[in-house]
């Protein structure tokens, strides 16, 4: 099987699911036009020209932002580990099956793999141990405010392990629990499928050492 | 307009139908065009295409969801105009990057032309999907199926970019190992 083949069969997926998706639109007219109705779309309006004034000055800030996001791929863990950063810590973990642990943090600029790596401020790697699939994004200007990104991921649990603050959350769909933290200037994101929260904690603790 | 009126407008021949429909969906298959073709004339070529097919289609067919029926038309339209023009000179559209993701995705699994039963095929896609989460499922339908990029599937679902990319990471890798594990030769 070829892409093509994937992604025409992706076409061809039932249509609730196609739907799914679209109606997000559907739901933000519905409410636009409520609240319109209701005489909030002047203020709104308002808000909207005082708060262009305030931000426009700030636009300039952001032209760096157009650059795409990039990955790149590979195909065994060796490969993997030679781009990260010095001292990096997952060299030192062991994942189970299923199990990711994410990193955000400087790029090793002069990699020839890497043209235009001065673009991006940071990347992310999700090594995924069992399948050896492993990927690099870089991210123009990512954020690495740790506690935004945490309530973003709705990560609301905190715990303090040896100073450093853990933003974690157990998600009851996929049965996992996904953690969010800083460490040395470095950002990662753990996501381990198990329901109990001390294993969790086990393992950013060894990470941390 | 609803659409079963729209639908009964086809039926009865009337050229109504088609100007409801660009009213009414216009927009919608519009930006599904232009994430592949990355051309508004193309893209607007495209949409009228998808008139023209709807057109010959309806009747006999009655669509049980129109917008979807549309949405669909307009998808392998726009692919095939794409496939029909010099892909080597294809510009860094959505589509391209959402294809190379997926290309990558098998590439790890050492592809082969091998093939596959379309339907067979698209009834895992469907089971995989019913596995995802509701929020999983949707990402990865608003990037393989509509090719939206990465910001505009956070701006819709109102999730970071950085929880997008690993949510679409995740779901390849389990779309992958799934479909190895349901025999299917990659």
């Amino acid at each position: 099987m070829n892409c093509e083949h994937l992604i025409k069969a992706i076409g061809d997926i039932n249509e609730k699911y196609i739907l799914e998706y679209a109606d997000i639109y559907e739901i933000k007219k519905v409410y636009l036009k409520k609240y319109l109705k209701q005489g909030i779309g002047l203020v709104a309006c308002l808000v909207l020209i005082i708060a262009s004034v305030f931000t426009l000055p700030m636009l300039n800030l952001f032209e760096n932002q157009t650059v795409k996001m990039q990955s790149h791929y590979f195909d065994s863990y060796s490969q993997f580990v030679e781009v990260l950063p010095e001292n990096n810590l997952l060299k030192n973990i062991s994942l189970e099956k299923f199990n990711e642990v994410a990193f955000i943090g400087n790029c090793n600029v002069g990699n020839n793999d890497y043209y235009d790596t001065e673009n991006y401020s940071s990347f992310e790697m999700v090594l995924s141990k069992d399948n050896i699939t492993s990927e690099i994004v870089f991210t123009p200007n990512s954020n690495k405010d740790v506690k935004s990104i945490a309530e973003n991921q709705s990560l609301f649990e905190t715990i303090t392990i040896d100073t450093t603050v853990v933003y974690y959350s157990y998600n009851i769909d996929e049965e996992y629990y996904e953690a969010l933290f800083m460490y040395d200037s470095d950002l990662y994101d753990v996501r381990l499928e198990e329901k109990d929260e001390n294993k969790l904690f086990n393992l950013i603790e060894d990470m941390i050492k | 307009m609803e659409d079963t009126q729209i639908i009964d407008l086809y039926f009865s021949r009337s050229e109504n139908a088609i100007k409801a429909t660009e009213s009414k969906y216009g927009q919608y298959c519009k930006t599904i065009a232009n994430n592949i073709l990355c051309n508004i004339n193309d893209s607007e070529e495209c949409v009228n295409d998808t008139y023209l097919q709807t057109w010959n289609s309806i009747p006999p067919t009655r669509p049980n969801n129109f917008k979807a029926f549309l949405a669909r038309i307009t998808r392998n339209l726009s692919l095939n105009k794409l496939k029909s023009k010099n892909t080597n000179k294809r510009k860094i559209s959505e589509y391209s990057l959402a294809y190379d993701e997926l290309e990558n995705m098998l590439s790890t699994a050492q592809t082969t032309d091998a093939y596959v039963d379309e339907i067979f095929l698209k009834n895992l896609l469907d089971e995989f999907l019913e596995t995802l989460s509701k929020e999983s499922r949707m990402i990865f339908i608003g990037r393989y199926w509509y090719f939206d990029s990465i910001s505009e599937i956070s701006k819709k679902l109102k999730i970071s970019e950085s929880k997008t990319k690993m949510s679409l990471l995740r779901t390849r890798n389990s779309l992958k190992d799934y479909l190895q594990k349901e025999g299917v030769v990659l």
